[in-house]
């Protein structure tokens, strides 16, 4: 059963092999490895959860810049959930201007800073990927099986590309 | 491999532009511009207002012309070296000469680097480099003498030949005590070789990068472009942009140049094409 989870965006300008030399992507990067070194820290094995086609290889990338040498399962206790809002907030975003990003993402933000899984079970997967939002499928099947009460930091909450990305951290509390 | 050039070193990924600032009344690109010694200096603060790493302070013009002996050589470009060191500290500065007499006077007046641009004509260049751990470019002219221009020069191939003579060079002066890490080989395009020989040795750049010796290209506004694409001198910008890159995908380290700013833009694209340079800030498609 998971007892901690952190939820970051599977963003591929986080991968080594998308370096640049001024990183476009800093400040998610650093609150990133923060969360995921403080959540992996005396952990021996993290699961990597997500529908996204860099889900993997972001969070894996993640794990190691984060310095966690442990095993990588499919079950663990704690989990890094890739996920993110929608990528229709801007004329300039990636998937263009849908009106309907907002009220969507305030719903993700809302329910990740709730803390009761109940919130995440209820979020839209269908809308989310009409408006190319990510690993919301996850979040909903997360809901479902989490229990208890859960305390939550987001130390990253920002869309500077149009695309809104959190970095969210659950802990069970009890 | 580092490259130390006098007070400075330079990573083994980092190309460099050398900016050529000429202290004569007649070079063929900027006729005179830069003859008075004030003018001179205010191109020294262009080209490193422009990013130059080097600037490359020139006396005497290639072509053949009116005879500079070696007093007013000096007078030409020992003071104004002097001058230049003292404003610019840490600027990397070349003397293009191939006398010993002058390369002396400019090293003992802050020169870091001496441009042996007629490829050993004097032979005790290279020991006054080693004397004052100076750097040396080591270039290739085929054997002609300074100031000539090439006429029915044939080589069996130019590529080996100027792999063979550069080499020869680098490894004599490392034997008279220039460090390794303060050589240059050139290839000298258009010195004793045709437009052939030239494009020949462009498009074969990689095989002198291939001997381990960073390797400097003089291109700039030269008659292969000239004559590769008809063009006067004043508008072969493009042509020297277009070698440029091509020089830059085969690995050349530094860039003789006019100018600046666009070779090193064309230089910086080419090193990120070949993968040898990050993006400056890549973001479309990754967010």
């Amino acid at each position: 059963m998971i007892r901690q989870f952190v939820v970051v965006p599977p963003v591929p300008a986080l991968l080594p092999r998308y370096r640049s030399s001024i990183d476009p992507v800093a400040d998610l990067r650093a609150s990133a490895l923060d969360v995921v070194a403080a959540m992996t820290r005396d952990a021996e094995e993290v699961s990597i959860l997500g529908s996204d086609r860099f889900a993997g290889a972001v969070g894996r990338a993640l794990l190691a810049g984060a310095g966690y040498g442990g095993r990588v399962t499919r079950e663990a206790p704690v989990a890094l959930v890739m996920a993110n809002g929608s990528a229709m907030r801007s004329e300039k975003a990636p998937g263009h201007l849908d009106d309907r990003a907002f009220d969507f993402d305030d719903a993700v933000d809302l329910a990740l800073r709730s803390g009761d899984p109940l919130r995440l079970s209820a979020l839209d997967a269908m809308l989310g990927t009409e408006l190319w939002a990510s690993g919301i499928d996850t979040l909903r099947d997360l809901g479902q099986h989490l229990t208890g009460s859960w305390r939550v930091s987001v130390p990253h909450a920002d869309a500077p590309y149009g695309v809104l990305w959190w970095v969210c951290a659950w802990v069970r509390a009890d | 491999m580092t490259l130390k050039l006098g007070r400075r070193e330079f990573a083994d990924d980092q190309t460099l532009m050398m900016a050529i600032v000429n202290r004569t009344p007649d070079s063929f690109f900027d006729k005179g511009a830069t003859w008075a010694e004030d003018a001179a200096f205010q191109r020294v603060e262009q080209v490193i207002a422009e990013g130059a790493e080097i600037v490359d302070i020139g006396g005497i013009k290639a072509a053949p012309g009116v005879e500079i002996d070696a007093a007013e050589e000096m007078r030409r470009v020992v003071g104004f070296v002097e001058r230049v060191r003292g404003a610019f500290p840490d600027l990397v500065i070349s003397v293009d000469t191939w006398r010993a007499e002058v390369g002396e006077a400019v090293c003992a007046a802050g020169a870091d680097l001496l441009n042996d641009a007629w490829g050993g004509a004097d032979p005790r260049l290279a020991e006054v480099a080693a004397e004052f751990d100076a750097a040396l470019v080591c270039t290739h002219t085929g054997g002609v003498k300074p100031r000539t221009r090439p006429h029915r020069i044939e080589y069996e191939d130019v590529v080996a030949d100027a792999i063979a003579a550069t080499v020869a060079q680098a490894e004599r002066a490392v034997a008279l005590g220039v460090d390794r890490n303060s050589i240059l080989i050139d290839p000298a395009h258009d010195f004793g070789k045709n437009t052939f020989h030239s494009l020949e040795l462009t498009r074969r750049l990689g095989e002198l990068v291939d001997t381990g010796w960073p390797v400097l290209v003089s291109l700039s506004n030269k008659d292969f472009v000239g004559e590769s694409l008809d063009l006067p001198v004043g508008e072969r910008l493009l042509g020297t942009l277009a070698a440029t890159a091509v020089s830059a995908m085969a690995g050349a380290r530094v860039y003789r140049v006019h100018q600046v700013g666009e070779t090193r833009q064309v230089v910086d694209m080419a090193q990120t094409i070949a993968g040898r340079r990050l993006p400056t800030r890549a973001i479309r498609g990754l967010a």
